[in-house]
């Protein structure tokens, strides 16, 4: 299956790169408009966690929602209320979450107004694109890009396949790239033992901007599949320009996540890891990580308690019932949480969301109700949803969703606008 | 009923070699690629040998027929127009690899055989073109270096620091090789530049090679089709 979008021409996308290009060197030529500083005593770092498919609000700081009609399965057992506050989740899953993100968790409802999902089929509509993209622009891309800061790699993805399907478009000179191998970018970042047989990193560095300048006569004649050489060329370069992180080894990555050895991203728990590496050896500012599969978090089925939506959701978080054999979601990510949430230096804000709720019928709702964790974020909820999962009229929509997590990370000005989420975040 | 036969080969044979002949000449005659990348002339504009090749523009109208889908739109509406020779390149995928290290360099170094994890490899049931992140380019660089390490090991060659001329055969050489064209003026440059200054700080003359030829092996010319 390729994914393209049939509606985009040959000449379209050269006149959208030639666009971009220009735009690329305006702004350089202006100045960035987020100064290479950052203002924040603490580096910013977003982490997308993406459960494609959809996200039961259950779990999302909404299951008290659920417990008069039992929807779901909840029931008043197998919930946790989080401290004083009106947000309620999963006992089994989110609730085993650590502390420090129980008391720093805001339920965000967003309003998209899309109750499809996104696919290789469908890739210009569905919730995920309507979550991530922001007209011909990417909310990853823009936010690394105001996110500032001096990392080589500002944007990376993991996963089986790139966020809502598609290749995401850079944002003034920030892509986003995947990250396919945890070795890799632990050498990449340079953050790796120093081996004696190695390339020096000033000369790699200068070769490889060689190659790039012996490059540019074929990337510029096929700007179809090559332009995005061009940024591989510079983040490598730039990255080994840089001097060498505070050591990350794999070992200890293979101890903390349990990864069998394994340097590989195709394990669930690799994912998490590969966010750490990316955060401590490369400095990036945004990461996403989706689970795999083709919207492999989207239950339909029906019982005789109704939609085993909640049943089902629960049952491969843990790897359990008729998951049982498929990886823990939840180990990992409380790993990560129990690692990065909380560092001293840095201010690691983790988004958990899937692109829809689902409705008491299994079925889609239009909207979603993401989770936020950090060290600026107040424990409560935001436009939550209702026992029929349904979201109030005045519910924002994704850019002031966008808007909360750059108050969160303590983003200079408002990029995404005002932030209606405010009493949470920020 | 024979002659007839003989006379018809006859005449076959003869137009084939006309062909040949005709391609002999100039090899991007009946592609219409001259001047375009992958040609073995590059920048063939005589008044500029860096020239890129013609830009990515329709300067024909395309003939053909027009055919209507079940939906009403044309099956021609999304067909990509441009012209010959421009966009074509594809990324060489992990699996080929093997074979064009050994090409270049006569030898496959030891560490691309555990390197499948570095590409951009489509999943299972999936088609997806190869695309590179700084990540990978990385990767790829040194992997390259480490077949580079043995390739000017030994060889006489590369005993020597770089000088201007040296540099240049040497580039000269292995680009063409790499790349199966002969590089532009303006490619060699950058090639004998990074060769003579830019690794000026290398005091191991075949460690310096080593980087150059790395460079050479990171560069798109190698990495694609």
């Amino acid at each position: 299956m390729r994914i393209h979008d049939p509606k985009l021409s040959r000449r379209g996308l050269l006149k959208a790169l030639a666009a971009a290009g220009g735009a690329t060197a305006g702004a350089r030529i202006l100045g960035p408009f987020v100064p290479e500083a950052r203002a924040a005593v603490e580096t910013p770092h977003f982490v997308h966690i993406f459960f494609n498919g959809g996200l039961n609000a259950l779990f999302a700081g909404c299951a008290d929602k659920y417990l008069t009609a039992g929807t779901f399965g909840v029931t008043g057992t197998n919930v946790k209320r989080l401290g004083t506050s009106d947000v309620y989740t999963d006992a089994t899953t989110f609730g085993t979450f650590p502390q420090f993100a129980l008391d720093h968790w805001a339920g965000i409802g967003v309003k998209h107004g899309n109750a499809l999902h996104t696919t290789p089929q469908n890739l210009s509509s569905g919730g995920e694109q309507a979550f991530i993209r922001d007209g011909g622009n990417c909310y990853l891309t823009q936010l690394a890009y105001y996110m500032g800061g001096d990392s080589a790699f500002k944007a990376v993805y993991f996963g089986d396949r790139p966020p809502a399907y598609q290749a995401q478009p850079a944002f003034q000179g920030v892509p986003i790239q995947r990250i396919v191998s945890l070795s890799d970018a632990i050498k990449a970042a340079g953050s790796d033992t120093p081996d004696p047989n190695a390339p020096n990193r000033a000369l790699a560095a200068a070769s490889i901007e060689t190659a790039e300048e012996m490059s540019k006569r074929e990337i510029t004649t096929n700007p179809g599949r090559l332009t995005p050489l061009t940024d591989a060329y510079d983040s490598a370069a730039a990255s080994l320009k840089k001097p060498a992180p505070k050591p990350v080894t794999l070992a200890e990555l293979n101890t903390a996540y349990g990864l069998n050895g394994k340097t590989g991203t195709d394990s669930y728990a690799s994912l998490l890891a590969g966010a750490e590496l990316m955060i401590r050896a490369a400095g990036t500012n945004v990461i996403n990580i989706t689970d795999f599969g083709l919207a492999s978090w989207d239950f339909h089925q029906t019982g005789t308690g109704g939609s085993l939506n909640g049943s089902y959701s629960r049952q491969k978080m843990l790897g359990t019932g008729i998951f049982a054999g498929a990886a823990n979601r939840i180990a990992p990510i409380r790993t990560f949480l129990s690692r990065m949430l909380d560092t001293p230096d840095r201010n690691v804000v983790v988004c958990v969301s899937g692109e829809l709720v689902r409705l008491p019928s299994g079925d889609h709702g239009d909207g979603t109700v993401a989770v936020l964790l950090g060290k600026n974020v107040k424990q409560g909820l935001s436009f939550p949803v209702t026992n029929q999962s349904r979201f109030a009229a005045s519910t924002p929509g994704v850019k002031p969703f966008w808007a909360a997590v750059a108050a969160a990370l303590k983003v200079p000005g408002q990029p995404f606008g005002a932030n209606p989420h405010s009493a949470l975040t920020g | 009923m024979k002659h007839c036969q003989h006379t018809s080969l006859l005449a076959t044979a003869l137009a084939l070699g006309a062909c040949l002949t005709a391609c002999a000449e100039d090899p991007d005659a009946l592609t219409g690629r001259k001047n375009a990348p992958g040609s073995d002339t590059p920048g063939a504009n005589p008044d500029d040998p860096n020239a890129a090749p013609a830009a990515l523009e329709c300067t024909v109208k395309p003939e053909g027929r027009s055919y209507v889908l079940f939906d009403g739109t044309k099956l021609e509406a999304s067909r990509a127009n441009e012209n010959v020779g421009v966009n074509r390149a594809r990324l060489k995928p992990y699996a080929v690899l093997q074979g064009e290290y050994q090409r270049v360099l006569g030898l496959v170094p030891a560490s691309l055989a555990t390197s499948a994890g570095s590409f951009d490899a489509a999943p299972a049931r999936w088609f997806e073109e190869a695309q590179h992140s700084g990540v990978s380019l990385n990767a790829i660089f040194d992997i390259s270096f480490e077949g580079c390490l043995s390739y000017t090991k030994t060889a006489p060659e590369f005993a020597a620091a770089p000088t201007a001329e040296s540099a240049a055969t040497v580039c000269g050489t292995l680009m063409r090789k790499a790349w199966s064209r002969t590089a532009s003026p303006d490619e060699l440059t950058s090639c004998t530049t990074l060769a003579t200054t830019k690794l000026a700080a290398e005091p191991d003359a075949r460690r310096r090679w080593t980087y150059v030829c790395s460079s050479i092996l990171s560069s798109s010319q190698f990495l694609t089709f």
